[in-house]
């Protein structure tokens, strides 16, 4: 950190909504509205440590006026819990057990086939397994997650 | 008064850059948040100076307006930036952290 700077900024993205007012949110989901005098002085290292802004923003990870690493850390353990949702598996299971189809809908996903073509039917070995691994997953992933 | 903007015809307003007070980066990014209002044009001017020309379409009323809301925009782009470079890496290792920690993540601080 530069001698000059009584503070260091944490990544953080803003929007100015008027002349008078921005938004400013970071990775972790924290957001404050600051003035644009307050914007400015936070941009401009300008904020005192003391004034309540500053308070507001080091309370929020938008600033830091102490070690970097031990800050990086907690940053990292908060993105990982809003994050964890990557950690399980899909929670919703499509099953297209044929491509014939005699509706022709805009949203549909699949290259419909026409209702007499033959080969584009699931075979039943294969659906008896899909079954079983949608099964498998509800039963090891509680309800509601 | 001093004018941030020079009027080329009725139609064609030019707002000069200086390239040392602004990345070429934060001139186009503002630009394109105007194209959908006016007709933009950037044209180097001289080594250190970027023009913006705005030509209205139909339908802009007040290309001055758009101008002033545009050198707003440039600021906003500008300190866009210069939060990002202040803050080095330390996006990156947020994330990294988050799902591959290492030991020692001081030592991988680049500012």
């Amino acid at each position: 950190m530069s001698s000059m700077k009584l503070y260091q900024l944490l990544p953080f993205r803003f929007l100015r909504l008027n002349d008078d007012k921005y938004l400013v949110v970071n990775e972790v989901g924290e957001h404050l509205f600051l003035t644009g005098e307050q914007f400015s002085d936070l941009t401009s290292y300008g904020l005192s440590p003391t004034s309540e802004t500053f308070l507001d923003l080091k309370a929020k990870h938008f600033l830091t006026d102490t070690e970097l690493a031990p800050v990086i850390e907690m940053l990292a353990v908060k993105y990982r819990t809003k994050k964890a949702f990557l950690y399980n598996f899909t929670s919703l299971h499509m099953v297209v057990p044929t491509l014939r189809c005699n509706s022709n809908c805009i949203y549909c996903q699949v290259s419909k086939k026409d209702l007499m073509a033959v080969g584009f039917d699931m075979d039943k070995p294969t659906a008896r397994r899909t079954v079983a691994e949608v099964v498998k997953h509800f039963e090891t992933v509680p309800l509601g997650n | 008064m001093d004018t941030f903007f020079r009027r080329l015809d009725d139609n064609t307003i030019a707002v000069e850059v200086a390239e040392n007070l602004y990345n070429k980066e934060a001139i186009q990014a503002a630009s394109h948040r105007f194209k959908d209002r006016c007709h933009i044009h950037l044209k180097r001017q001289s080594e250190t100076v970027v023009a913006v020309l705005f030509s209205a379409k139909s339908g802009t009323s007040d290309l001055e307006a758009l101008a002033q809301e545009f050198c707003t925009e440039l600021l906003d782009q500008q300190v866009r930036m210069n939060v990002e470079k202040a803050c080095g890496n330390m996006r990156d290792l947020i994330v990294k952290q988050a799902f591959a920690p290492v030991d020692d993540i001081g030592a991988e601080i680049r500012l």
